[in-house]
């Protein structure tokens, strides 16, 4: 009864279009009321131990980095070397931006940065080639959505702290499936390129491919330097973190020069209150996260749906059904922080690689970026390219089939997460 | 055709603020570049600290060992006080369907609505929030001179922040903008 109208009240309130995190909170103060014999300053207590975590440290710096890195001039160049490497396949201007979406998601991890600097670039060159508004922006929501599953993702950090788990390995888990996502949404370009007429590009020289790679070596090389900074064992996570940023300001100050030290407080500061905005969640889960521990809420929710099926796939597939239902209404992160301590145990009751359960609970809510009705990239793009919500949902449907393609894949064979994070 | 005032920013077109309402925008801007100014620096400290942690291991090699511990006192300021200005900006995250359909009028009542809301549960953890000072005090945070209450302080502040910008924000809307304190417009928001 307690959980069920905390519940409605979170959910009542968020429809009502209160902050996620004060939803939860007030959700958890109903509950802690109604609970009976706890003490109100375990509230605002909660509120400071959800946050209070060295771990957590990667969230504001792996933001910074981005931020440095997208105001130092490394959009452009990323944009000009995919034109050289990908330009003259099939569909020119869409492979291009999938393929800057996939390095962007190398050093930002945040979706909605990708999709705000390669989409304000690359929508109206798309729709000044001709084409269609709504694919354009469809192309650049589904690479941008590579974000968050290729390393460093902030979801996979969070997942990794919530779960304990390490963020190294869970960093490596995303890499084959972001590959496979990659490489489908190629396939679907090359496909609506023949299908519409859409023009390739003359293949660049080799001598121009080596000049836009001398040019973006300095951007190309940032996921190389995290995982093997991380997996080397000579710096931790969090320390990896902040040597990319530092090497992001030498990049950005020194070597590109696009970035002026004048603006720097801008760039930190604008850093700071996007990482202050997601912290706070993590904050205000702290009370529901606390009452869902002490009335043994979440044990009770995941006996309730094993006690559905003894088949650990069909375990899989409710869990599946149930988080996509959620990405339906709720933004991957929010979801993240509410639904991971319910489905821990269930996690543990069937066995699962915790590694590849991650990677499903992340890549299910993530794709909930990009089907309505509360997709945030079909917001982002829409709003950057100008175009209706409408044109680029029907636009995404070949791109959303692929994902849950993908997520099915995951779901049934584990390798696919679970080698390359065995491997080191 | 010459667009009428009444549709600039979506806002109703005001009359003249008047000389007293005034006064308050130069306090409200000091106090928000403040903030700002905190915030950077709360993070910059998270930066030196984490970077720091790597020369000392492998150059400086000095004794200090709570690097992570001074980080972490910095992000959990960054993080308070940022979301009370994410907050002012109105970049903090929520869900706004209902609101797309609703009448401009009713919006800004509803926009006032979930103001008073946060306000209150902002003043609830506050009331109850003091008494971790006094809790905090006396736990030391391993490898400095500090204590817990350090911890508590930053959500303290920030909740302060919080509520004085959101006093701010209804009381601008309820005198339909005429003391300029609210920097975001409903038009300007997002999510």
């Amino acid at each position: 009864m307690l959980i069920i109208i905390s519940t409605l009240v979170f959910f009542g309130l968020l429809v009502a279009g209160l902050d996620v995190g004060f939803a939860m909170i007030l959700a958890a103060i109903i509950g802690m009321l109604l609970h009976g014999g706890i003490d109100p300053v375990m509230a605002p207590l909660t509120v400071v131990s959800g946050v209070d975590s060295a771990a957590l440290i990667t969230v504001p710096l792996f933001v910074l980095a981005g931020e440095i890195m997208n105001r130092g001039g490394v959009t452009r160049r990323l944009i000009e070397w995919s034109t050289a490497m990908v330009g003259h396949l099939r569909g020119s201007l869409s492979q291009v931006a999938l393929m800057t979406n996939l390095i962007m998601a190398g050093i930002s991890g945040s979706a909605v940065a990708d999709a705000t600097a390669t989409g304000g670039i690359l929508i109206p060159a798309m729709k000044k080639e001709g084409y269609k508004p709504g694919y354009a922006a469809a192309v650049i929501a589904a690479g941008a959505m590579l974000g968050p599953i290729l390393p460093p993702s902030i979801p996979l950090i969070i997942y990794a702290i919530m779960a304990n788990l390490s963020i190294g390995k869970l960093f490596l888990a995303g890499v084959v499936p972001g590959l496979l996502l990659f490489a489908g949404y190629m396939v679907i370009c090359a496909w609506v390129a023949r299908r519409e007429g859409y023009a390739a590009k003359e293949a660049a020289t080799w001598k121009e491919r080596a000049t836009a790679t001398r040019s973006s070596i300095w951007a190309l090389l940032v996921p190389v330097l995290i995982i093997v900074g991380i997996r080397s064992g000579l710096i931790t996570e969090t320390e990896a973190a902040g040597v990319i940023c530092v090497y992001a300001l030498i990049v950005g100050l020194i070597i590109y020069r696009d970035l002026k030290v004048r603006s720097l407080g801008e760039v930190f500061l604008a850093a700071g209150k996007t990482s202050a905005v997601v912290l706070f969640l993590l904050a205000a889960a702290g009370p529901f996260s606390w009452l869902l521990n002490e009335s043994h809420i979440a044990t009770r929710i995941s006996q309730g749906i094993l006690s559905l099926s003894n088949d650990p796939l069909v375990i899989l597939l409710i869990v599946n059904l149930m988080l996509f239902l959620v990405g339906m209404i709720l933004e991957p992160l929010p979801a993240l922080v509410m639904f991971v301590p319910t489905l821990l145990p269930i996690q543990a009751q069937l066995g699962v690689d915790p590694i590849q359960f991650a990677m499903i609970v992340v890549l299910n809510l993530m794709i909930g970026m990009l089907h309505p009705p509360i997709g945030l990239l079909l917001f982002v793009t829409g709003a950057v390219g100008r175009v209706p919500l409408l044109a680029i949902a029907v636009q995404l449907l070949p791109f959303l089939g692929w994902s849950l393609l993908v997520l099915v894949l995951i779901s049934v064979f584990p390798g696919i997460v679970t080698w390359l994070p065995n491997s080191f | 055709m010459v667009l009428s005032d009444a549709k600039v920013n979506g806002r109703a077109a005001l009359p003249p603020r008047p000389e007293g309402l005034r006064m308050l925008v130069l306090p409200v801007r000091i106090l928000e570049t403040l903030v700002k100014i905190l915030v950077v620096l709360a993070l910059v400290v998270v930066l030196t600290f984490t970077v720091g942690q790597v020369a000392d291991r492998y150059v400086l090699k000095t004794q200090f060992d709570a690097h992570d511990q001074i980080a972490r006192i910095g992000m959990v300021w960054m993080a308070f006080l940022g979301f009370a200005l994410g907050v002012r900006d109105r970049i903090n995250i929520r869900i706004e369907v209902i609101q797309h359909f609703l009448p401009d009028r009713v919006r800004r009542f509803a926009g006032v609505f979930l103001d008073v809301v946060m306000l209150a549960i902002a003043c609830i953890l506050l009331w109850n929030g003091w008494q971790l000072l006094e809790v905090g005090s006396f736990q030391s945070i391993m490898g400095t001179p500090l204590y817990y209450d350090v911890m508590y302080g930053a959500l303290l502040a920030g909740l302060v922040l919080l509520v004085i910008f959101l006093l701010l924000r209804i009381a601008d809307t309820l005198s339909g903008g005429r003391l300029g304190v609210d920097t975001v417009n409903d038009h300007a928001d997002h999510h």
